[in-house]
């Protein structure tokens, strides 16, 4: 009896026990309602509409979601429990005036706990440049013998995406500290960047920016200029798998007063003119190199309006901040209205992706795994592109250069390629949402190799 | 004054002497124990016993006297006796050192016959604990902690006697290290200022280790903290052949003592290998060592009324090193190996005179040989030329292809691939000669001995130094410095030291009074002769004698011992001759080619070390007041000790303005000549670059330039500011519980460092530029350092607690340890005597938020760091205040305030002066031995073989830490040992 007795009651406890476990369990894997609900500027005259594209990634996993939104701007998803980076891009176009709203959410933890809330996003008008960053190649290539890297010979294509002729006047390149995207970044103050101040925000440009100067030079529409930011050499000769940057008509970012470490800032080539070189109006820290981020940089273009003296601008110190009080991290602060355009590089792989470019001048960030000779490649606006007339026949379509098939890849999703359609005559207008989650993919090989 | 005095005197008259003779037998087996060793300690006297085991000692002074008898692979017996007639007859039994006996010690003993603190540690020991390199003994000195054995760390292969606080690159560097007699000594090492590297000596072969830490007889010279002894194995043994196996290292070493027979000596050979590796996951990257030695020892001019003479001689090679090459995990081609090929020669005599007016005569020299090349291999590629700068002169200096002019100041490395093969020859050698005379007298009861002596050592470098395979592909800044040029290092110290035992009444008082007197010499150095004087000082008061005191008395013995001593630790070649500094700036650069050359122009200026004429040899005076005694059978035994390094050597810059010209690519723009046929030069005085046409056909252009100021940087050796320690050692045996045959064993230390740096040093914002652009025109006069902090307190408290169970019986000893750390402190500190060094701010912008006056040490506020002076380009000797200075600029100046504001330091955190406690951790090891029959002995044991995954917390940021792969104990580990003895 007594046996009997105790058998029941330890099998009691025993389905007890695993009744608990299975409902925590159950718990862990159901899914929740989560909303997005996009909040448009007060002062604008757009509001919220259907069909917006939100997107969510889990930054663990890299699993992506995308829903639309409703006619009041929210859009609910389903997901499981982790941490997300949401973003919302809504191009909007009145009488040739392109306006794009973007917002992000980053590093947001999900539980259990948040379902059937509503998150909300704020969005924010942006304005779309004419000289967009058209190809950013920084991740190096390997060398002959596949095994070391070879990193200095990182480029920059700019291209002008519009009808009229875009200035050079004090066009500048600039990068942000911290350099690289993972790890911790103390410009991040309760979910929010130091820098974002509303209409006072400014982006923090590190150690030095090159700038064109007071030039006259334009950039005719639908054409490009290539500037090299290490060297300006034949690479090809020395490592096959890299790019041949010594062509007349090139930049070169060179100004061995600041910057003259051998390695990373060698002469041009003797075919390059003096008048193509981009300097530095003034140096902050002690490097005697341009520490480019060769793994996940945020990358900016700005212009100083007609007037200002750059080098004035940046001996000034109100114009100047240190990064958590580093010396190493002085840094230079660029108003927002400046700023024409940006490129946010997260590393592949990594679960903890820092923003550090603002919402409005890049809203998401694209993924791309370096030292294997990609480039970061801006995607063709299918639309506008084939819009223009004549267009449509010269186009080539059949794009190999993505890289959707590799881990953390991405293509175009157009499908065209650009280079071969340029070459084949046609006019190309790239995508520009102030988004390189979906403005970017990671293409294969650099398209001055093509 | 006692000694000399009685010189004078007849000496027949009051001492009575006698001769003391008998046999030595083993006590098993009844067989003679020849070349047994039987000493009389206070009159200096001892004998060898010949192969029948008899002995003879004459002229024994009248009184009570120890007497020691010692051999190799027995247990040494101490005896007291009081002689008042002829001794003849004596019969001794030593016992064979084995775990059968009743006696055995697995853990440090301490000597209870030394002035000072001194502990020795023998075979049994260091088998028991697995020794595989003689560093890992620091772990049985009081409040040790074990470290994992591995011969891949240079830096845990350094023994460092009451180092607590220094840093592990400099660590070792005041410890003396001797083998057999001889130092092995790092002066020698160009590269760098640390202590001796003892992985090249073979572990296996060691007999006993004595460490003494108090204040050392005035023998031991160039030392700062202590000194440890290592004696090798002379005697005659049986073959005995050992491997030790834990995951990582290998040692296999097999050693026999040979009997020549016939009175002809003894010869011991040893061989031992052993192997490292690093990583577990790839065992490619190994360190080994090879090691075989040799020694004849003799005992030459026995018999009764003879002269007997002690001799041995060894010789020790190694071969062996650090080699990643066979690595298949590392790049093609890319491989590191580092030789550590050595030969030592010693040789010893010890010649008992026996007469009046001397003892006995001492001599020991060696030669002590090391190879300790390091060959570095790296495929480098790149798709432009790079300027290679080897010029040793003065002046501006154009690159040159390297076909064209091999030897121009500045080469071209063409674009391309290459492997650069990057040599360090050292090949450091030490020589040593010591001749001491020994004079033991006793007048009445006073027992006098007198030691004088006379040591020379000399040490240099036959290396090359650095240097490339193939000139054409030496790196970027190599520059040729032969160390064989430089001239040898030569040291002759002079000492006396008298040591008198007075006993009054039932006890007696020891006094040692020692003077030592080094010079050191170096040849055309500006440093020339240099003499100094140590005096040493050792007391000790026997209240309570333990072999004398009556049984049953609660206080069974009790002695107190203080010392004082002044050691003077001379600087080694990296301090004397520091290598020269190479100040470079490029200054043009012209246009690539399209094979990626392009040819850059430096302007040079090198500097040598300015020579200090008021530099001060480092020594460190250190008091020592100890007590020993025995409570109830439990023997204590502690010590406490407060050392000042006075005049520690430290190496500073120096900043002296300079002006260059600057040529950009702009200035050549109005060239003409086509970029294939220029050649570029430039005037070695002036700086002005000109373009010539290689054809002839164009006119040469001169290019324009602009004029730049910049500072050049020139070292110099200086003394630093004091470093405090203070400590206190303790040891408790607690005695055997005889039930449970088990032995408790307390000891631990406290340990306290201080050290704030104040010394002003100049510090330069190199490649900084200015408020205007420019290169950055201030210098910095920083108290101490530049950083935030120029000092730092710690204390540490650790205990160790050992059980040892040994069972004779079975032949077995088990010992339980449990090792632990009680308190930790750290304190970063910043202080300055002639003012603030480091303010507290409200915020963390040091331009706007204002100075507190808040403690820094509480933490909570972000600080900042101001250096004392600065000075400017133009008058670079000018000191001006910094802090008024840089209020003033505030208000009146915002350009120099931008550009002071360059020499702040801020920290990086509100925490940073905050003390850091950790809290307690322990860990327990258990090692094992077993002897099987009379041939084998098998150990076991393993280190934190609890694995203790606990956290610590750290009160600085308040955050905890885990124990498990951190620095606070060691990883789990293992090892096996067999030895078989046949």
């Amino acid at each position: 009896m007594k046996k009997i007795f105790s058998v029941l009651i330890l099998a009691t406890l025993a389905f007890g026990g695993c009744l608990n476990n299975f409902d925590e369990d159950e718990k862990s894997y159901s899914d929740m309602q989560i909303s997005i609900q996009l909040n448009y500027p007060a002062q604008s005259e757009f509001g919220p509409q259907a069909g917006v594209s939100v997107r969510m990634t889990e930054t663990m996993k890299g699993t992506v979601y995308e829903v639309m939104t409703d006619e009041k701007g929210m859009a609910t998803f389903t997901l499981v429990p982790g941490r997300y980076n949401a973003v919302a891009t809504d191009k909007r176009a009145e009488n040739a005036t392109i306006t794009v709203f973007n917002g992000s959410l980053n590093n947001r933890n999900i539980s259990m706990a948040d379902d059937g809330s509503i998150l909300p996003i704020d969005l924010q008008a942006s304005s779309l440049s004419q000289l967009v960053i058209k190809e950013f190649y920084f991740g190096g290539c390997k060398d002959n013998e596949g095994s070391k890297t070879y990193q200095y010979d990182k480029y920059l294509i700019l291209y002008n995406n519009s009808d009229l002729d875009a200035p050079l006047y004090n066009l500048s390149l600039s990068m942000t500290y911290p350099y690289n995207s993972s790890g911790t970044n103390y410009d991040i103050v309760d979910g929010k960047l130091i820098y974002d101040l509303g209409e006072d925000s400014w982006l923090p440009a590190a150690a030095a920016f090159w700038t064109f100067g007071p030039t006259d030079e334009v950039v005719k529409p639908g054409e490009q200029i290539v500037i090299a930011l290490n060297n300006a050499n034949d690479n090809t000769v020395t490592y096959n798998n890299s790019v041949d940057l010594s062509d007349p008509s090139y930049y070169v970012t060179y100004d061995p007063e600041d910057f003259y470490n051998a390695s990373f800032h060698p002469a041009p080539s003797a075919n390059i003119p003096t008048s193509h070189y981009l300097t530095v109006p003034v140096k902050l820290g002690t490097s005697n190199a341009w520490p480019l981020s060769g793994i996940s940089p945020a990358f900016f273009l700005f212009a100083a309006p007609l007037g200002v003296d750059l080098t004035e601008f940046a001996m000034n110190p109100d114009n100047q901040n240190l990064y958590n009080n580093m010396k190493a991290g002085a840094r230079f602060k660029i108003p927002m209205d400046w700023i024409l355009d940006g490129i946010e590089v997260f590393k592949a792989g990594d679960s903890k992706n820092n923003k550090r470019l603002l919402s409005t001048v890049d809203a998401g960030a694209i993924l791309f795994t370096n030292t294997l000779g990609y480039t970061c490649y801006r995607n063709v606006d299918v639309e506008a592109t084939e819009a223009i007339e004549g267009n449509k026949e010269k186009l080539v379509y059949g794009y190999q250069y993505g890289t959707a098939d590799l881990a953390n890849g991405s293509t175009d999703p157009s499908g065209i390629d650009a280079e071969a359609s340029i070459r084949n005559g046609a006019r190309i207008i790239y995508q520009d949402t102030n988004n390189s989650t979906s403005d970017f993919h990671m293409r294969r090989q650099a398209s001055l190799r093509d | 004054m006692a000694a000399v005095l009685s010189l004078a005197l007849p000496c027949g008259a009051y001492a009575q002497k006698f001769t003391v003779s008998g046999v030595v037998l083993n006590k098993e087996t009844k067989d003679p124990v020849d070349m047994a060793v039987v000493n009389l300690p206070n009159s200096e006297l001892w004998a060898v016993a010949n192969d029948k085991g008899e002995f003879t000692i004459k002229n024994v002074p009248k009184g009570a006297t120890k007497l020691t008898i010692s051999c190799l692979g027995y247990v040494t017996q101490e005896f007291d006796m009081n002689i008042q007639r002829d001794v003849t007859n004596m019969v001794f039994h030593l016992e064979t050192s084995t775990l059968a006996i009743d006696n055995v010690v697995v853990t440090a003993r301490e000597n209870q016959n030394s002035m000072t603190t001194s502990r020795t540690i023998d075979r049994t020991t260091m088998d028991h604990m697995q020794m595989i390199n003689v560093s890992d003994i620091t772990s049985l000195l009081p409040g040790g902690s074990t470290i994992n054995p591995t011969l891949t760390s240079a830096s845990s292969a350094k023994i460092g006697i009451r180092e607590y606080g220094e840093s592990s690159s400099t660590i070792g560097f005041g410890t003396g290290i001797e083998v057999d007699g001889v130092r092995i000594t790092n002066n020698a090492n160009f590269s760098a200022m640390t202590g001796v590297d003892t992985r090249s000596i073979a572990s296996a072969n060691v007999e006993s280790i004595e460490v003494i830490t108090g204040v050392p007889s005035v023998e031991y010279g160039d030392i700062a903290t202590g000194i440890v002894k290592i004696n090798t194995k002379k005697g005659r043994t049986p073959y005995m052949l050992s491997t030790t196996i834990n995951p990582r290292t290998k040692q296999f070493a097999l050693d026999k003592g040979f009997d020549l027979g016939d009175e002809r000596g003894i010869l011991n050979f040893s061989v031992e290998r052993a192997r490292s590796i690093q990583d577990l996951a790839s065992p490619y990257t190994a360190y080994d060592r090879n090691t075989a030695t040799l020694n004849y020892s003799n005992t030459f001019n026995q018999g009764e009324n003879r002269q007997p003479l002690r001799f041995s001689i060894g010789f020790t090679g190694n071969l062996g090193g650090y080699d990643s090459e066979a690595d298949p995990d590392a790049y093609k081609n890319d491989y590191t190996e580092n030789r550590d090929n050595s030969l030592r020669v010693n040789t010893q005599l010890n010649w008992l005179l026996n007469k009046s007016w001397i003892t006995s005569l001492e001599f020991s020299g060696s030669v002590n040989y090391s190879d300790r090349q390091q060959r570095v291999n790296t495929n480098k590629s790149s798709s432009t030329s790079i300027p290679a700068r080897h010029g040793e002169e003065e002046g501006y200096f154009m690159a040159q292809n390297y076909e064209t002019d091999p030897d121009a100041a500045v080469t071209l490395i063409p674009a391309g691939y290459w492997e650069e093969l990057k040599i360090v020859d050292d090949k450091p050698i030490d020589f040593s000669a010591q001749l001491k005379a020994n004079w033991a007298a006793r007048w009445g009861s006073v027992n006098s001995k007198l030691k004088v002596g006379l040591h020379y050592t000399g040490s240099g470098n036959y290396g090359r130094g650095v240097y490339y395979d193939n000139p054409k592909y030496a790196a970027e800044n190599w520059r040729p410095d032969d160390w064989s040029q430089d001239p040898f290092m030569h040291n002759v110290a002079a000492y006396i030291e008298e040591q008198l035992t007075i006993p009054i009444g039932s006890t007696s008082l020891d006094l040692v009074a020692g003077l030592r007197n080094d010079n050191t010499m170096i040849r055309e150095s500006v440093y020339g002769t240099v003499s100094s004087l140590s005096p040493r000082f050792n007391v000790k008061y026997t209240v309570f004698d333990g072999r004398f005191r009556k049984k049953g008395a609660a206080l069974r013995s009790l002695s107190f011992r203080a010392g004082w001593g002044k050691m003077v630790k001379l600087p080694s070649s990296y301090t004397l001759f520091p290598s020269p500094i190479y100040n470079d700036t490029q200054v043009f650069a012209s246009p690539a080619a399209s094979d990626g050359s392009s040819f850059v122009a430096y302007y040079m200026n090198p500097t040598i070390s300015v020579y200090n004429p008021d530099l001060k040899w480092q020594h460190t005076n250190q008091t020592e007041v100890g007590v020993d005694f025995n409570l109830y059978g439990i023997q204590v035994s502690l010590s406490a000790f407060y050392n000042k390094t006075v005049n520690p050597y430290i190496v500073r810059d120096i900043w002296t303005p300079y002006t260059y010209r600057l040529t950009t690519i702009q200035d050549l723009n109005g060239c003409e000549i086509p970029i294939d046929n220029r050649i570029y030069s430039i005037d070695r005085q002036t700086g002005v670059v000109t373009v010539t046409d290689k054809t002839g056909t164009m006119e040469s252009f001169t290019a324009d330039n602009t004029t730049k100021n910049i500072f050049r940087a020139s070292d110099m050796a200086d003394n630093g500011s004091d470093y405090t320690r203070a400590g206190l050692e303790w040891v408790v045996d607690f005695g055997q519980i005889r039930a449970l045959r088990t032995d408790i064993r307390v000891d631990g230390a406290f340990n306290y460092y201080k050290h704030v740096e104040q010394t002003i040093m100049q510090s330069y914002r190199t490649n900084a530029n200015g408020a205007d652009g420019q290169p950055f025109k201030y210098i910095a006069w920083n108290v101490g350092s530049a950083n935030a902090s120029n000092g730092s307190l710690s204390k540490q408290l650790n205990l160790n607690l050992t059980l040892t169970t040994h069972i004779p019986k079975i032949r077995t000893i088990i010992s339980l340890r449990f090792e632990s750390s009680l308190y930790r402190f750290n304190q970063s500190l910043s202080e300055w005597d002639g003012g603030t060094r480091t303010y507290a701010i409200e915020g963390h912008d040091p331009q706007n938020d204002p100075i507190i006056g808040q403690d820094i040490s509480k933490g909570g506020y972000y600080t900042v760091t101001y250096p004392a002076y600065y000075s400017t380009f133009e008058n670079p000797d000018k000191k001006i205040p910094f802090f008024e200075a840089y209020q003033n600029a505030k208000q009146n100046d915002p350009e120099l305030y931008s550009d002071l504001t360059q020499l702040i330091q801020i920290s990086g955190n509100n925490y940073l002066f905050r003390p850091s406690k950790t809290s307690a951790y322990c860990a327990f090891n258990i090692s094992v031995t077993k002897e099987i029959g009379k041939i084998a002995s098998l150990s076991f044991y393993a280190n934190n073989c609890f694995s203790n995954m606990g956290r610590v917390h750290i009160s600085q940021n308040d955050t905890y830490l885990p124990l498990y792969k951190s620095t606070y104990i060691q990883d789990f580990y293992y090892g096996v040992s067999l030895r078989l003895k046949f």
